[in-house]
């Protein structure tokens, strides 16, 4: 028997539970991630996605279901204390990054996701600063010159390559990714994705990313998964999804 | 002279107090009400403890030990009952009355014939408010340099970060509540230690004294940003000291001008409420002058 790297065993989630706003958001989603598995989830607006997702990195504690990673139950613990074994980027811009603080900052905090931080040792000591200079380069976006620029000032674009590299600075167990290309130009969209895929496969990374773009979904990662009204609807493996065009996918999507 | 350097002093010591409004307000970016109650006690824990014998360096920092823990209950009903923080602030600034008037016995209490932290210098036998502005500027020097140390390493990027931005901080594994709870004991402890200086300063611990503190700290706060701008944290302690100084001097003016010291209180509100619309006001006048033009 294969060990699994995530587990989802038969959550629910209701939000507004017993008003008249009651509403069965998640109905009983099971899902086996192998490691290094990259799954594009997709499904239209308020099909649960994002919900999912936020119930994996646990901004609430799920109604009923368990999370296992790695074999060992996570449904239970806070967001901070899963955020160790956990990597995020969010569609907006704003929320992966520290504003006021500067690039290098930002990556300090991320380097240290998981471990101890000290009250006695310096967060942005040159040898960091060295390293940090190294991955942002890979970014290619020039930033390596300007660690030492607020992240309030850069744009949405630039925001959210720091936010990709902060989320894997740290080798996370889990990556989830949420529409994180969306709020950006196509352009730049298209290099972060490009980015994004680069990294997953060279650090090779277990990886969840809502995608709304059908040919991202099918050119991107081994699983494609679909949702509609709260639950997984299909389910298509390596092979499955290179049979599958962009038409026959957007026929699924729109039944 | 005498008025300038006792000015000068005033500013030092309320800054310190500015510097703990500060860092709930702006840093942690939480408007924290504690500050009404934990300036008065630790005023009245020095005063207290002086009286009873103890060294006055001492019953300072004992005072400002109990700002801490005033500072903790205000952070556990934020983080572990789930209370606003304007109204946990509130709880606790109201229980701290009561408190704080248990602590005095009555509702002011000298400290004339006993010991103070500036009789510590009296052998120098420096011209007056000078001792007391010495050993201010040492221990306000010493304190905005450990701050300023503080939040360079690991664990004060943490705290700043939780301020800043509190998804980024938790989806990057830290315990925003546990900074939470450290902010305010660390700012109300500072804010208690100034009220103890400021009460070895005047002589005597009022129950009363705590009104009207977050105005002054705020007014500070923001008279620092208006003159000195966007600069790094660490400038941004001195820019608060230094607006603290600033408003002292116009509060000086404003009663030579020959106003009521009754009416302080209301003054330094107008003078925030001045400073707080004063962005708002620029970009109106600026909207005016242009739509002039457009005309
Ligand atoms: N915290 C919440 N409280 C109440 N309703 C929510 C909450 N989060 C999501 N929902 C609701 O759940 C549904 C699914 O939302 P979401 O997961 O964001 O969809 P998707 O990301 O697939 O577009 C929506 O109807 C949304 O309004
Ligand atoms: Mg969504």
């Amino acid at each position: 028997m294969t060990a699994y790297q995530f587990e989802i065993q038969h959550i629910h989630q209701t939000f507004h539970k017993g008003t008249a706003n009651e509403h069965h958001v998640l109905k009983g989603i099971d899902l086996k991630v192998k490691k290094g598995d990259f799954i594009c989830l997709i499904g239209g607006n308020g099909s649960g996605k994002s919900t999912l997702l936020n119930a994996i990195s646990g901004s609430f504690p799920i109604d009923e279901g368990k999370l296992l990673l790695k074999q060992k139950e996570i449904q239970s613990l806070k967001e901070y204390q899963r955020a160790k074994f956990i990597g995020r980027v969010f569609q907006d811009p704003n929320l992966g990054t520290s504003p006021r603080m500067t690039i290098a900052e930002n990556l300090s905090i991320a380097q240290k996701r998981g471990a101890k931080r000290s009250f006695i040792k310096r967060a942005t000591s040159s040898n960091a600063v060295k390293q940090f200079s190294k991955e942002v380069e890979m970014l290619e976006l020039g930033l390596e010159n300007r660690l030492n620029t607020e992240i309030g000032l850069l744009s949405g674009g630039q925001r959210q390559a720091i936010t990709l590299l902060m989320s894997v600075l740290q080798k996370p167990e889990l990556l989830l990714l949420d529409e994180h290309t969306a709020a950006l130009d196509p352009k730049i969209a298209k290099f972060i994705m490009k980015k994004t895929n680069e990294l997953i496969t060279k650090q090779h990374l277990t990886a969840m990313m809502v995608t709304h773009n059908l040919q991202d979904a099918l050119s991107y990662g081994n699983r494609l998964i679909m949702m509609q009204a709260g639950k997984i609807v299909l389910d298509l493996n390596q092979t499955e999804k290179e049979k599958m065009t962009v038409e026959e996918l957007y026929q699924l999507f729109s039944q | 002279m005498g008025i300038i350097v006792s000015t000068i002093l005033q500013g030092l010591l309320w800054g310190l107090m500015a510097i703990g409004v500060f860092l709930t307000f702006r840093v942690l970016d939480m408007p924290d009400m504690t500050a009404e109650g934990s300036f008065p006690l630790g005023a009245a824990v020095c005063v207290t403890l002086i009286r009873s014998g103890v060294h006055p360096l001492i019953a300072a920092l004992v005072g400002g030990f109990s700002g801490m823990l005033a500072g903790a209950m205000t952070a556990l009903l934020i983080t572990k009952c789930g209370l606003p923080a304007l109204l946990a602030g509130i709880l606790t600034m109201t229980g701290l009355y009561s408190i704080n008037l248990r602590i005095l016995g009555r509702a002011n209490l000298s400290l004339n014939g006993y010991q103070k932290m500036d009789n510590l210098l009296d052998s120098f036998h420096f011209p007056p408010y000078f001792n007391m502005l010495f050993i201010a500027v040492a221990i306000i020097g010493v304190i905005v340099i450990l701050l300023a140390l503080l939040f360079k390493t690991e664990a004060g990027q943490a705290l700043i970060a939780t301020g800043d931005n509190e998804q980024m901080a938790r989806s990057m594994a830290i315990n925003t509540d546990l900074m939470k709870i450290y902010m305010l004991m660390l700012s109300n402890g500072l804010i208690a230690l100034a009220g103890a200086f400021i009460a070895q300063d005047s002589g005597y611990a009022d129950i009363s004294s705590g009104i009207g503190t977050i105005v002054i700290g705020l007014a500070s706060v923001i008279i620092g940003e208006v003159i000195f701008g966007r600069v790094s944290l660490t400038y941004r302690f001195i820019c608060v000291i230094l607006g603290s100084i600033i408003y002292r001097f116009i509060l000086m003016l404003v009663i030579r001008l020959g106003l009521n010291p009754n009416d302080l209180k209301l003054i330094s509100a107008i003078l925030l409420a001045i400073c707080l619309a004063l962005p708002q006001l620029r970009m109106k006048l600026k909207q005016l002058v242009f739509l002039k033009k457009e005309v």
